[in-house]
């Protein structure tokens, strides 16, 4: 997807202020505040950086030293195959210890040289914005707070920082919108520089939306091509804040507790799961696997109605969280399922950060079939989601029943319309406050019929599993069979799972799997029947919405 | 565009939309070549006069003005020139590649006092040598001021290039830093490179007093830097007191360092003295202060840190003041 963004000039921090350049290409929105509390403040923006950062994608060693070291080696097993006679070696010996002091003299004359070109690669790596923010954060000057969201590159972390407007000693310049803003390494540099005895003033520079532009003013056009899959993602973890989640809140020594356990030990085999054991009104225990180590922690408050045990993957990204653990009141952790999205919102006073964490680090195949977030829940007219952007529009806030008041619409409806309206990335649900508010993450709406499916498997499960031609047989935390029909055929499918919940082993008796087994990856067949044992699996509690009121 | 550009009234006409051009990205591939050919910024260049590049004017010294080309190239470089320094220094941040390359070579034409230091310290900063080196001329031009108000050139220190960062250490050595006011010295501690806040932590040891350390560490509390956690510790060790009101204030940086995730072994052992120091020697009202850190402290599963908090929680029981037995 290209996406264009249109910049008066850069972002820049000088003077006290912190001047964020806006994307004209969006609808004016601007803030000039003077901060209050500014140390947490850059605690929570630093943060939000580090999930702007954050990658756990696998990278590419660099082998070129192996490879340089590998060169010299091959000339000298070349030398010794080379020389059969005893009367050689001495002369061998001499050439051996000539090439030793020319490789010294090379290492000595390259060495700067080398230094430099790591230097520079690290320098790329540092300046190269494009290559580690993929979109830049999304700032939302609301009625009631300003926020700052991201979505890291890897498609793992999303973060979020509302900030409400009490924070700020003196408000200037307000106008409410949502906008991209350009942001660098530089900013973050100047985040670090912030302290509470010097008065920061935040700005989302309005001058950029001044109606004539002066000549020689720099607008700098930059074309991003977004993937369709971090977007995807996005969205995902965007729709899945509308779950009705089960909420656990932990003390700030909590999440140390965890973020220790989780440094202290590195598990070298599988299953990697973080484990919350949660008892309604009881303390939750976090059992780490695959030690079943069980951390206690008794001054944490579960708010869940019947006893379950919820595991999270990808669990190193907690550490997110580490440097927030000193400022935080507490955290509330928001799950919703085993393998799912869930949410932290460490609760800073006049400032929230969310931490939201899809279901895995990596979007495999192997973890294919899970649950479609971005399905829609609720068949609705589409006059609905129009009439309550409209209403937004004006409003910026609002729980499911002030909407559905305001458009006068049946609460279940405006709810359902509402989440539509979330999996489309045009509203996103406050977890922590229970409003929805209108913030549109792209100028012109996205389509979310091209993006909802990754690829053609995909959209053929959805097909299938809509038109109820999947059945399931048994249903065991190893193994799932049943049968699938597609045009007329029947498939009788079995899939297995190994403590990670990955598909380990399978079964089916279309061509794909015969043809190729799992090397390309599971058949749509599979995938369906992982998708109907989910929907299975949450049926029952997507009856609910949040901030229904119903 | 070359004639037009020597005769002065083209010269204001053509001008503003070449300077457009220069700040936008090219719309298609050799426009911003052709620019910089036209501006005459692609031709090679001599290595300029230093002496003569901070005071007084001297545009792009790579041409040499006997061809048309170069004629019209230094007409349109001084027409950027005399639209003034704050053209030039939007030029010099510009994120097109071309503007800040005509920034650089506009930029010699201006004497040092055109730019204030702090601007002065960014250009050096620049990706473009011409730009740095200029900068860098100026600063010497400027020394008396730069010794005056050093914090202003700070900016050079975190740079990105060797040669001004450099250059700015050579500077700062030349005026010396023995008779630095406190604010400089905190301000150099406040930058963001390692190697600049290494030379705060130095100048901290030698040229803090003994009196002037409580209010060092008050502003230092707050450094996020994991290079200044270790001094932060140490100054708290030595100088946070008694005072429950700066204890208070304190407080924050403490646990920020207790609450480190297996990190800071030794600033977290200075911290836990102080703290089992004030519970032992201090008053009530400290001890009261200390006692929320030392309850959070006593949940960690950091055996280390968990011992040690219950034992000063157990210390500060020992010297709590005797109940009221209610009947």
């Amino acid at each position: 997807m290209d996406v264009t963004r249109r910049y008066a000039g850069q972002s820049q921090a000088a003077d006290g202020a912190l001047s964020f350049t806006p994307d004209l290409t969006r609808d004016p929105t601007f803030f000039v505040g003077t901060l209050g509390n500014t140390v947490d403040f850059r605690e929570a923006i630093s943060v939000l950086h580090s999930v702007v950062t954050h990658d756990l994608r696998p990278k590419a060693t660099d082998k070129d030293a192996y490879f340089r070291w590998l060169s010299g080696q091959r000339s000298e097993l070349l030398a010794q195959a080379q020389t059969r006679r005893a009367r050689d070696a001495d002369r061998l010996a001499k050439l051996r210890g000539q090439l030793q002091d020319l490789n010294r003299q090379e290492q000595a004359a390259l060495s700067d040289c080398r230094k430099a070109e790591n230097r520079y690669f690290k320098w790329q790596f540092k300046e190269d914005r494009k290559a580690w923010f993929v979109l830049d954060p999304v700032i939302a000057v609301h009625p009631d707070e300003l926020s700052f969201e991201c979505f890291s590159a890897d498609e793992s972390v999303y973060g979020r920082i509302g900030v409400d407007l009490e924070m700020f000693e003196r408000i200037s310049e307000f106008q409410t919108g949502v906008t991209n803003i350009d942001y660098s390494q530089r900013l973050y540099d100047a985040f670090q520089q912030m302290r509470s005895h010097s008065r920061t003033e935040l700005r989302v520079n309005p001058e950029g939306f001044a109606a004539e532009i002066e000549t020689g003013q720099e607008i700098f056009e930059e074309k991003i091509d977004l993937p369709d899959i971090w977007v995807r993602g996005f969205l995902q973890v965007s729709a899945a804040m509308t779950l009705p989640m089960g909420r656990v809140r932990l003390h700030p020594m909590d999440m140390h507790n965890i973020c220790a356990r989780l440094r202290a030990r590195k598990e070298t085999h599988g299953p990697r799961a973080l484990r919350f054991r949660l008892r309604p009104g009881a303390p939750v225990e976090v059992v780490f696997e695959p030690w079943d180590e069980v951390l206690a922690c008794p001054r944490s408050v579960c708010h869940v109605e019947t006893e379950e045990e919820i595991r999270i993957w990808g669990r190193r990204r907690l550490r997110i969280l580490e440097r927030m653990v000193p400022i935080a009141r507490h955290f509330d952790l928001h799950l919703f399922g085993s393998g799912m999205p869930c949410f932290v919102i460490a609760d800073l006073g006049p400032m929230r950060f969310t931490l939201g964490l899809s279901g895995w680090t990596s979007n495999d195949w192997a973890r294919a079939g899970h649950f479609d977030l971005l399905a829609p829940r609720r068949r609705v007219p589409a006059s609905l989601g129009r009439r309550i952007l409209e209403h937004l529009r004006c409003a910026w806030i609002g729980t499911s029943a002030e909407v559905a008041a305001a458009i006068g619409a049946d609460v279940q409806d405006a709810a359902s319309a509402l989440t539509g309206l979330a999996q489309a990335g045009r509203v996103m649900f406050d977890l922590d406050k229970g409003f929805w508010r209108l913030r549109e993450l792209m100028q012109e709406p996205l389509s979310i019929a091209e993006l909802r499916f990754a690829d053609d498997t995909e959209q053929l499960v959805d097909q299938l599993f809509a038109a109820d031609l999947v059945e399931l047989d048994t249903l065991t935390p190893q193994q799932i069979s049943g049968v699938v029909t597609e045009d007329g055929r029947r498939h009788v499918v079995s899939v297995l799972t190994d403590k990670d919940e990955r598909i380990t082993g399978d079964d089916c008796t279309c061509w794909h799997i015969r043809k190729n087994a799992l090397r390309k990856g599971p058949c749509a067949h599979m995938i369906a029947l992982r998708r109907a044992s989910e929907a299975r699996k949450y049926a029952a509690r997507l009856t609910q919405f949040p901030g229904g009121g119903a | 565009m070359a004639k037009l550009a020597l005769d002065p009234a083209g010269l204001v006409r053509v001008l503003p939309g070449l300077l457009d051009a220069a700040y936008h990205p090219e719309p298609h591939g050799g426009v911003h070549d052709t620019l910089a050919e036209l501006f005459g910024l692609s031709r090679k260049a001599t290595q300029p006069d230093q002496s003569r590049q901070a005071t007084g004017p001297d545009l792009s010294p790579g041409l040499s003005g006997e061809t048309d080309d170069d004629r019209s190239a230094l007409a349109l470089q001084q027409g950027v020139a005399d639209m003034g320094p704050t053209v030039t220094w939007s030029l010099l941040r510009a994120r097109a590649g071309l503007a800040r390359r005509l920034g650089a070579a506009v930029v010699a034409s201006f004497p040092a006092k055109a730019f204030s230091l702090r601007k002065i310290a960014r250009i050096g900063t620049c990706d473009q040598k011409l730009a740095r080196d200029w900068a860098v001329t100026a600063l010497r031009a400027r020394i008396t001021e730069v010794a005056a108000q050093p914090q202003d050139i700070f900016v050079l220190l975190d740079g990105a290039w060797d040669d001004s960062r450099d250059a700015a250490y050579g500077l700062i050595r030349e005026t010396g830093s023995e008779s630095w006011p406190d604010a400089a010295v905190l301000a150099l501690c406040d930058c963001v490179t390692p190697a600049a806040q290494g030379f705060g932590r130095e100048l901290l040891a030698r040229l803090m007093t003994p009196e002037a350390a409580p209010a060092f560490l008050m502003r230092l509390a707050e450094h996020p830097a994991p290079g200044f956690r270790l001094t932060i510790a140490r100054l708290i060790r030595d100088n946070a007191g008694e005072d429950p009101a700066r204890l208070r204030k304190l407080l924050p940086a403490m646990r920020r360092l207790l609450q480190r995730v297996h990190a800071s072994r030794d600033a977290k052992e200075q911290i836990w003295r102080f703290v089992e120091d004030r519970i032992a020697r201090g008053t009530g009202e400290a001890r009261a202060t200390l006692a929320p850190l030392l309850t959070d402290m006593a949940a960690s599963v950091v055996r280390a840190d968990r011992d040690r908090a219950i034992a000063a929680l157990v210390l500060l029981r020992r010297h709590a003041p005797p109940r009221m037995e209610s009947h």
